[in-house]
């Protein structure tokens, strides 16, 4: 039997997918403290993480 | 969100917009037609991002990262490792999700080497940089397009002279890509990225796990531990890497390009790829971001550190052309 895309493409979806149900399991998100839908005009300091965070504020 | 991913992985794959195979094809072939694009897609942004970044600071930001010795030496080792893998930091996510067998397997050490590079990255960022850098308002923006007419300008002149033209699938592509990026910083306030989602993946899976985080200033930074116990679903990078990952797939279902055979790869070009994928994932991270998020990004709001990071990884790009061959990843 020849082995396909189609094996790893779903393989990736599901890795994904279980990725994402597990999180969900874990914090169930609350839509209450969601931040504006959109960003620009909503008055709002966007502060998700980037790639170019730097690790200046710590907790420790 | 996600479905701003769907549309950057529909276009990507489905137009055959991409990061590390254009460079190839420019070093092998000097064929400029993929650079051009990328060139094209970064100028659009570049027109309104940066102007919009200045008007509207904290609403919108640049992606803003300083250049230092870890930065160089994160974006030379990228561009090595995406040519050994021949994917980026989107077109690792893109190709897996058109289940391309070498991506599937370097993907989970891609996120790794993120999630490591993090956690590393202080001490890295210890070894000396500049401030960051960034080019902004109207002169920043002519500046940015200037320097770019000349980049695509010297490629002309580089270039093979009967692939001297840009096609109109790119052109569209190059178009889409802008207009997603543009969607993307007005949606979630910040350019569009990779590499930080998936060391967040990570990075969840080793909380959740118990696995001490203390040691790093990074993942114990008061915005970091709070993304960890936030839903993923409320980290912009995640929901646009998962939109990637499913839109190729939908692409490359439609078209019927799933019932490709896989390839048979030698074991060790498998090893190959796993640490490649992971080394481009922690390089990522030093270089503050991959192709997406230094290079696309970068240039396109202004930081200057996606000149230096297009740079070096042009250069690591070559030696990663050289040795990918030789790796048994060529089959």
């Amino acid at each position: 039997m020849t082995l396909t895309r189609y094996l790893t493409a779903s393989l990736a979806i599901a890795v994904v997918a279980s990725f994402l149900i597990f999180d969900l399991i874990m914090i169930p998100p609350n839509p209450y403290i969601a931040p504006s839908a959109i960003s620009l005009g909503s008055g709002e300091v966007a502060v998700g993480g980037f790639c170019g965070d730097l690790p200046v504020t710590t907790n420790k | 969100m996600i479905a701003i991913g769907l549309g950057f992985g529909a276009t990507l794959e489905g137009l055959r917009f991409g990061f590390a195979g254009p460079w190839r094809a420019m070093i092998l072939r000097r064929d400029p037609s993929g650079i051009w694009a990328q060139l094209l897609a970064i100028g659009i942004v570049a027109l309104f991002a940066i102007p919009l970044i200045n008007n509207n600071s904290g609403e919108v930001n640049a992606a803003t990262a300083p250049i230092g010795y870890a930065m160089v030496l994160g974006a030379f080792v990228f561009g090595v490792a995406m040519q050994i893998v021949l994917g980026c930091g989107s077109g690792t996510l893109v190709n897996a999700g058109s289940g391309n067998l070498v991506s599937l397997v370097a993907l989970p050490f891609f996120a790794l080497g993120s999630f490591a590079g993090a956690f590393h990255l202080s001490w890295w960022t210890g070894l000396g940089a500049l401030p960051a850098q960034n080019l902004s308002g109207w002169e920043g923006t002519f500046a940015t397009l200037l320097i770019l007419s000349c980049v695509a300008a010297f490629l002309w002149w580089r270039a093979e002279p009967q692939l001297r033209r840009l096609p109109k699938r790119l052109m569209l592509a190059a178009v889409l890509v802008a207009l997603l990026a543009l969607f993307n910083l007005i949606v979630s306030g910040q350019p569009w990225g990779v590499v930080y989602g998936l060391g967040l993946w990570v990075a969840k899976g080793a909380y959740f796990s118990g696995i001490d985080l203390s040691a790093s200033v990074f993942w114990t930074a008061a915005g970091s531990l709070e993304r960890i116990q936030a839903s993923v679903l409320t980290d912009y990078t995640s929901l646009t890497n998962v939109g990637l990952i499913a839109g190729a797939f939908l692409v490359a279902f439609w078209r019927n390009g799933l019932s490709q055979p896989l390839p048979k790869v030698p074991m060790s070009g498998w090893v190959y790829a796993a640490a490649a994928g992971f080394l481009m994932g922690y390089a990522a991270r030093l270089a503050f971001g991959c192709n997406v998020g230094a290079f696309f990004s970068g240039i396109s709001t202004g930081s200057l550190h996606g000149w230096v990071w297009f740079a070096f990884a042009f250069m690591g790009s070559y030696l990663g052309i050289y040795l990918r061959p030789r790796l048994g990843l060529e089959v």
